[in-house]
């Protein structure tokens, strides 16, 4: 038996529930300019990792896209210009870490907030991390409150800066 | 006074302990690969969680939807459990259990996927026999071997695993065949996850044959090839 055997059926049952987004850092305006929301590409191959993830980034009021492999990631993140960007690093097709450096050499993206979204978490896959020009490494299964803190803290930066 | 070991006794020790460092060996291997598919599926069941906490939250909450998302949690929690105990399995591996040829090369495969694309390697199963065959057989001979193309081919290219049926033979199962086919080239290596996945040692073409001794299996190799014949068991 298979060590990890995709449940898709089970998310694609999920049901998004119609709530206001919460108020607070995370209502702060993005550089996508929409007032409340920011814009936030998730990409691992693991689609229910992808799809639920998605759906608590949507409920804190964000506008959010998925894609399902490291090419994928690259084009959907030039379509939709995100303003972050979490991307697991073992990814087919192209890995974490090359796609995180091709989106980079994009001129749009030198502002991205590029989260490492990944299981391994030694000192030198942070590094590497770092290297590549993620912003943040997140060790998976991560806490959702510190992913929530993470974002909100980054909006207030990007908030800051567009005042100064 | 005590009698001292035969020969045949600390050779027969000798190797079931290169057996057991050869199968730590392909374990050490496993375990990034392991825990990033158990944390992999331990994370969707805590978002929804959190998806479902915060929709409680709202002043008339959606029962439909409440009930729906707390099924898919069920089954997403189930998956992640079954994959923890899976995980599991591979360090206490029992003896006496047999698989399916097909379902436990399917299932080495799945596991070596990311180890095969960061070596510049393909793979071809063309097994389609459902056999019984010991699980341990599969998680450490074949595995090993497996590894040990990925490590030992620096060039890549692609790996036809095949399997013969020895029907003429009482004793012998048949022969799994390991071919090492066009070499693919050093530009399909990623180096970076390489080293994420490689921190422990190689695996040598001795573990696979120390592992296979261990388990009954005959070992042949070649240039590119290799060769297990099956006991029945």
């Amino acid at each position: 038996m298979p060590v990890a055997v995709p449940v898709q059926a089970s998310v694609e049952a999920l049901v998004a529930p119609d709530i206001e987004p919460p108020v607070g850092p995370s209502q702060a305006p993005s550089q996508s300019g929409r007032p409340g929301q920011c814009r936030i590409l998730v990409a691992d191959d693991n689609v229910d990792s992808a799809t639920s993830l998605a759906m608590f980034l949507e409920m804190l009021g964000n506008d959010v896209r998925t894609a399902n492999d490291g090419m994928e990631a690259v084009d959907v993140a030039a379509q939709f210009k995100p303003d972050v960007i979490l991307l697991d690093i073992g990814m087919p097709k192209l890995n974490g870490y090359n796609a995180c450096r091709s989106i980079r050499q994009q001129p749009w993206a030198a502002k991205a907030f590029i989260i490492a979204l990944t299981g391994w978490g030694q000192d030198e896959d942070r590094r590497r991390s770092l290297e590549a020009g993620f912003n943040h490494h997140l060790v998976k299964p991560m806490d959702p409150a510190v992913l929530e803190e993470l974002l909100a803290e980054q909006q207030a930066q990007a908030q800051a800066a567009e005042f100064k | 006074m005590l009698a001292k070991p035969s020969q045949d006794h600390m050779s027969d020790h000798l190797a079931n302990r290169l057996a057991e460092a050869a199968r730590y060996a392909v374990l050490c291997r496993l375990m990034p690969v392991l825990r990033h598919d158990v944390a992999g599926a331990m994370q969707p069941p805590r978002m929804l969680l959190m998806v479902l906490q915060k929709s409680l939250q709202v002043s008339d909450p959606d029962r439909q939807a409440i009930e729906k998302n707390v099924a898919a949690i069920s089954a997403l929690t189930k998956q992640a459990t079954i994959s923890c105990m899976s995980a599991l399995s591979w360090i206490a591996s029992r003896d006496d259990e047999c698989v399916s040829l097909r379902s436990g090369v399917d299932e080495a495969i799945a596991l070596l996927a990311m180890e095969f694309s960061v070596n510049g390697m393909t793979l071809d199963n063309t097994i389609e026999d459902d056999a019984k065959v010991p699980q341990t057989f599969l998680r450490s001979v074949l595995m090993g071997a497996l590894l040990a193309f990925c490590d030992q081919h620096a060039e890549g290219g692609n790996l036809r695993v095949s399997f013969k049926p020895d029907i003429a033979e009482i004793n012998a199962l048949g022969q799994i065949q390991l071919q090492l086919q066009r070499p693919l080239g050093a530009a399909n290596k990623l180096p970076e996850l390489q080293n994420v996945l490689c921190r422990s040692r190689l695996i040598q073409w001795t573990d696979v044959q120390a592992m296979a001794e261990a388990s009954s299996v005959q070992m042949t190799r070649g240039d590119g090839w290799l060769s297990l014949g099956l006991p029945r068991s």
